[in-house]
């Protein structure tokens, strides 16, 4: 894939929603606002004022975060896209706000580890590792915060998160703590690496959950 | 005017394209299936259904009423009342949809499409929205202004019918199969309250007689089973006979001579019966939304928008769902 193709990205996985169009991994315009994503969705595109008729693929991020800002995120690019065959690209969170981190930092090298909190007395973990500039997501559990060192172990060059403070990990206690909303220019840049020319339909992608829709069953 | 409609409120996923009048098209992917196993709609696995389908339903809307979203001259999508999680799907589609090809967007409320989606004459009438979700009582001194006169205090009757399915181990919905028991029963074998029949206001209560049938169930034990058809023809009666009185009761008092009905218990063929008779009796015409369009469908969003727009109604910019909408009181006229 050329990385010259024009993007158009979203990220409503967090309480920042966020627009971005792009081309290759240049960001052309970013918007982004805190709030209601169903409210500020529809502004915020007219703000960025895309034509999607001059774009060659759509990102969004999958998460995991909040269900309903997901779902908005989701539904919105699917009307946008009801008549249209455009390519779309899933991003997963916890990749964007590693490459977001790695940015800040000016690391090409080192392991992430992205929380969110998972309700419930649980913490979403992610572990994105860094080799040579590129990015892979290695681990992801849900787990009580007790549970957490255990799975991914101390070592990091950073942790990411939006919600949670390090006084609730004392394991993690000296590692760099970043606060980061994850960006749709993140999200979009990312996708550009991706060969994604066999695209799966837009009616099969879907938002990364992090449970079952009802607890103790196994679908739905 | 070319109207698509969205509707995601609750557990049916469904698109319509309307043109003047007439449903040119009418999607609905049903969710009954995925809550069955659980005797009722849960709101996490209605919502995941609903984003999973509503680009397909939209599509296919689309390619059956044979129009291009640029030939559209408005979007109309339920605000609410409703599941919140399920009306975000159904309301960001639409405004997705809406911001790329530059058309207005129309927020309906969900109650008020069901209102208006019997074929009313013009002239008062008085309607019995009757669903799973809601039962109220409206009168319509003319077709777009209306008063609620009441609804239920705790159940709706559809709500009631699943519950009491659920204590007689029988499958979700329980309307449905209710009513089949209930063809082979006698509606006198057990002698059910009748809640709120004389209270004297137009509101409903359907969780006591909930309650009366679980108490009878106790009591006869394993008999159950074999007293299935008449626990269900009695219960049925009881729902029915509280929904027609009342309904007649404010069509009397409020002198209109017109009677409609919509929601999905309006598909109970009991209920159908007792009012036809009891109207027949009063010389009141009764207009039944056709069955097909009695549970939730987007073919009366997009009627009911198509309605409101062509009489000048400008959708108001800003605005996000409403789950908790209550169907206000109206004055302004709008002609059929």
């Amino acid at each position: 894939m050329k990385t010259s193709r024009r993007w158009f990205a979203i990220e409503s996985s967090s309480s920042q929603l966020s627009l971005a169009l792009g081309e290759g991994e240049t960001v052309l315009r970013e918007v982004s606002e805190s709030g209601n994503a169903s409210r500020l969705i529809e502004p915020l595109y007219r703000r960025l004022g895309v034509r999607l008729e001059d774009v060659d693929f759509c990102v969004i991020g999958q998460g995991p975060g909040s269900y309903n800002g997901l779902r908005v995120g989701y539904a919105f690019l699917k009307g946008l896209l009801c008549a249209d065959e455009m390519p779309v690209c899933e991003i997963p969170t916890p990749l964007a706000l590693a490459a977001q981190a790695a940015s800040q930092l000016k690391l090409s090298d080192g392991d992430f580890l992205a929380l969110n909190d998972a309700r419930r007395e649980e913490i979403f973990g992610a572990k994105v590792e860094l080799r040579g500039g590129a990015l892979r997501q290695a681990e992801t559990r849900v787990a009580p915060p007790s549970g957490l060192e255990q799975i991914f172990g101390r070592s990091f060059a950073a942790v990411i998160s939006y919600e949670l403070k390090v006084e609730d990990f004392p394991f993690l206690a000296g590692t760099p703590w970043l606060c980061l909303f994850p960006t749709a220019s993140a999200t979009g840049a990312l996708a550009c690496r991706q060969d994604f020319s066999r695209a799966p339909a837009l009616s099969s992608l879907g938002p990364h959950y992090v449970r079952v829709a009802v607890p103790g069953r196994s679908s739905a | 005017m070319r109207i698509l409609g969205i509707e995601t409120s609750c557990d049916e996923t469904s698109a319509a394209v309307v043109a003047d009048g007439c449903v040119l098209s009418s999607a609905v992917s049903s969710q009954v299936d995925f809550h069955a196993v659980y005797g009722g709609v849960v709101p996490e696995v209605a919502s995941r259904q609903h984003l999973k389908l509503i680009d397909a339903v939209v599509r296919q809307a689309l390619t059956q009423g044979r129009v291009h979203p640029r030939e559209l001259d408005a979007v109309a999508v339920t605000r609410g009342p409703g599941l919140p999680s399920a009306l975000l799907v159904g309301v960001a589609m639409a405004k997705g949809l809406a911001a790329r090809y530059g058309k207005p967007l129309a927020p309906v409320h969900h109650l008020e499409a069901h209102l208006y989606s019997s074929p009313i004459d013009s002239g008062a009438f008085v309607a019995l929205v009757v669903s799973g979700g809601h039962t109220m009582l409206i009168h319509a001194p003319h077709i777009g202004g209306h008063r609620v006169l009441g609804s239920t205090v705790d159940d709706a009757a559809g709500e009631a019918f699943d519950k009491v399915a659920q204590m007689l181990g029988l499958p979700y919905p329980g309307g449905p199969v209710i009513e089949l028991q209930a063809a082979q029963g006698n509606p006198r074998a057990f002698d059910f309250p009748r809640p709120m029949l004389h209270s004297g206001d137009w509101n409903f209560s359907f969780s006591g007689l909930k309650t009366a049938v679980r108490r009878t169930v106790g009591l006869l034990g394993g008999d159950k089973t074999a007293r299935m058809a008449d626990l269900c023809a009695s219960f049925q009666l009881a729902v029915v006979e509280v929904l027609v009185e009342k309904t007649l009761a404010a069509a009397k008092k409020f002198r209109v001579r017109q009677i409609a009905v919509s929601g999905g218990v309006a598909c109970n063929g009991s209920l159908r019966q007792a009012l036809e008779k009891r109207c027949q009796r009063e010389g009141m015409r009764l207009r039944f939304a056709e069955k097909k369009y009695c549970t939730d469908n987007a073919a009366m969003v997009a009627l009911l928008a198509e309605r409101k727009l062509s009489q000048g109604w400008l959708p108001p910019d800003d605005w996000d769902i409403q789950p908790d909408w209550r169907l206000e009181s109206r004055s302004t006229e709008m002609s059929i």
